[in-house]
């Protein structure tokens, strides 16, 4: 139910606003917009020259807003009638409130809104902001490599400095928990694309030309690519989550003072962390490729597990693993060096770490695939050269 | 309305907070044991202790952001712990101050003040965004703060806009965790007297954490102890000068409250 808290009533000449009731927040919310017309438009309906009264005896209590609202209505009748009105029975309350907001600008309080046309300009903004942000950050990507040297110089000139413990520490927080789901997500992958080469290839034996063929692809791209993936899912975004609250408390900022190198304490243990993790993780990822193959070749198809090992044998080389291997230490300093990066930029507000941390992810995943790709091609070439 | 003017009710103080046998523990750390406290309507109440006695605790006991591990809890009558889950009643009722202003970083000054009485009350965009501009009047900063993010204020600025949105829904009681605590003396001074100012003409009952002696004398109409898990003494200041016990003691006839008695005695 509306209480009423208000009456507006003329005695000849003279406009009355009695008030009446709770003037708090919690009824005045319902009937702010409403009181301010019926003012106005009894304003109009009476002319300049009628004298106007604001009546608080009826007033029960009254807190901050009600005082607004009151005084809110005298600046209207100021502006209306061009001369100061009077308050009539107005408890003491109101007395010490209204005099503090006695110097407050009644007319500053409105924050436009950006017309249809702004809005517009903006997308184009926008849209021309996030090309040369792309532009930006490709040339970031040698910026950070540059640092990534100096860092590595730094620790293999001083290699006693390095921070030992705190690379274990992240050493386990990156293979340890990931091994399982590498482990489970390559084996299903590898399996996956036995069946869909096994079926699609016709004839009678045709399961062991499958084999050195995903043999292939699971040791040379599949393996490197799903890990690389669940690693910046995962490490990526736990790395710039970690620096980039670490910025928020300003903690960065004290190591600075305290006189700490922050590439040596924070950077540089997650970056070697990784570059041992990842190979290790894709590792486990051929492993596991292969035996998802072998599996899937067993139950279907049922060739047998010595078999499988001796296709592999033959059809693959040493090399395709050292080629998966080999792409791991350059997409480990990129992952680690941009996530690092990214959680230095993050500021004082928690949105802010939200998305420096996606950031973080998406330059990851896209390295990922940038790295692998050019890495392999090189490779491909190679091979047809030589 | 009548019952609101029964003669038992005008006579007898009310309570608005009521602290029984409270036990606060982390591990092995027994921060409160048995605690009592009883805090009656009207002025300000400073809560003063040592370093780790656990007054922030306390606070966030009071305010039912933490539960009693034994003992009760009551404002205005309700259990604050259970209120969380339940209704939100108390939320209308009380403001905090949080030591380090704890405004949402993603919002501005002014969405961080009206956020309550958009959430809490449905004010409408416009009137809630007019109280706003007043609420920072109210504390003391220009209205172009309002378009700041939080990031972007001085520790001071933080803790009169955490203050206006404390303030924002006219609370009955306001919890404040070191109000003047980063403030320069001048602006603590200011600070104080906003408080007066507005206890006074509010009625708001105000419970305050301080370490600065300056605003204990200057503003509280009673004090209560904490030291060894317990209030040891809750009294007018004069009671409790006078009270014997060394930490008391060390605490206000130490150098600082020494100079500031003799300060407010000359005035
Ligand atoms: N979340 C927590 N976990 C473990 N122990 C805690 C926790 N919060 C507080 N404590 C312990 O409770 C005790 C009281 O802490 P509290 O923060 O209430 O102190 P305080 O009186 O507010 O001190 P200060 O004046 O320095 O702010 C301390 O010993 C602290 O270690
Ligand atoms: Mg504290």
């Amino acid at each position: 139910m509306n209480k009423i808290l208000y009456k507006i009533h003329a005695e000849g000449q003279r406009l009355n606003l009695q008030l009446t009731g709770r003037w708090r927040l919690v009824g005045l919310a319902k009937i702010e917009t409403k009181l301010v017309r019926d003012v106005k438009q009894a304003f109009h309906k009476f002319g300049p020259d009628c004298e106007f009264y604001i009546d608080g005896s009826g007033l029960d209590s009254v807190d901050t807003s009600g005082v607004y609202l009151i005084m809110k209505i005298q600046q209207l009748a100021k502006q209306y009638f061009g001369k100061i009105q009077a308050y009539q029975n107005m408890p003491r309350e109101f007395e010490s409130l209204s005099i503090k907001l006695k110097n407050f600008d009644f007319k500053q309080h409105h924050i436009a809104v950006p017309s249809i046309l702004m809005q517009i300009m903006e997308v184009f903004g926008n849209l021309g902001k996030a090309v040369t942000g792309t532009l930006n950050s490709i040339g970031e990507i040698f910026l950070l490599l540059g640092m990534f040297m100096v860092g590595f110089w730094d620790m293999i000139t001083r290699p006693w400095q390095f921070r030992y413990t705190s690379m274990i520490h992240h050493l386990q927080n990156m293979t340890i928990p990931a091994l399982v789901i590498v482990a489970a997500v390559s084996f299903m992958v590898g399996a996956v694309l036995t069946e869909q080469a096994a079926v699609r290839l016709p004839g009678f034996g045709a399961e062991e030309l499958v084999v050195s063929f995903i043999g292939m692809t699971t040791t040379r791209e599949t393996s490197i690519l799903l890990t690389g993936m669940l690693v910046a899912g995962r490490s990526s975004s736990s790395i710039t989550a970690e620096i980039g609250s670490m910025r928020m408390n300003e903690e960065i900022d004290a190591m600075k003072v305290i006189g700490l190198d922050v590439m040596r304490f924070l950077v540089m243990p997650r970056a070697m962390a990784m570059l041992i993790a990842l190979p290790i993780l894709t590792f486990v990822a051929i492993v596991a490729g292969l035996v998802g193959s072998a599996v899937l070749l067993n139950l279907r198809y049922g060739m047998s597990i010595n078999v499988f090992i001796e296709r592999i044998y033959t059809g693959l080389e040493i090399s395709d693993i050292g080629t998966a291997l080999i792409k791991t230490p350059f997409i480990a300093v990129a992952l680690v060096m941009v996530a690092c990066y990214e959680g230095m930029k993050v500021r004082s507000s928690a949105s802010s770490l939200g998305y420096h941390t996606t950031v973080s992810v998406v330059k990851g995943l896209f390295l990922v695939i940038i790295i692998d790709s050019v890495i392999a091609i090189y490779f491909t070439q190679l091979n047809r050269l030589g | 309305m009548m019952n609101n003017i029964a003669p038992s009710k005008a006579i007898q103080p009310v309570k608005i907070i009521e602290v029984e046998n409270l036990v606060s523990q982390f591990g092995d750390n027994l921060v409160h044991d048995a605690l009592n406290l009883t805090i009656l309507k009207g002025g300000i109440t400073g809560i003063v202790g040592g370093s780790g006695t656990g007054k922030s605790v306390l606070l966030r006991t009071m305010t039912g952001l933490r539960k009693p591990d034994s003992g009760l809890v009551r404002i205005l009558g309700v259990q604050p712990f259970s209120e969380h889950k339940g209704g939100q009643g108390l939320a209308r009722k009380w403001g905090v101050l949080f030591q380090d202003g704890a405004l949402f970083s993603s919002l501005t000054v002014l969405d961080n003040i009206m956020l309550p009485m958009r959430e809490q009350l449905n004010v409408p965009f416009k009137f809630a965004q007019e109280l706003a501009y007043m609420k920072i009047f109210l504390v003391g900063l220009d209205a172009d703060v309002g378009r700041l993010m939080p990031s972007e204020l001085s520790g001071g600025m933080r803790k009169r806009v955490a203050l206006a949105r404390a303030l924002a829904l006219d609370p009955e009681i306001l919890f404040l965790d070191e109000p003047t605590a980063g403030l320069d003396p001048i602006g603590a001074a200011k600070f104080d007297d906003l408080l007066l100012e507005l206890t006074d003409a509010l009625g708001i009952n105000v419970i305050m954490i301080s370490h600065d002696l300056d605003s204990i004398f200057k503003i509280c109409d009673k004090v209560a102890i904490l030291a060894e898990g317990k209030v040891i003494i809750h009294d007018q200041l004069d009671d409790i000068l006078a009270f014997d016990h060394p930490w008391v003691q060390a605490y206000f006839a130490g150098p600082r409250g020494r100079q500031v008695q003799s300060q407010i005695k000359i005035i």
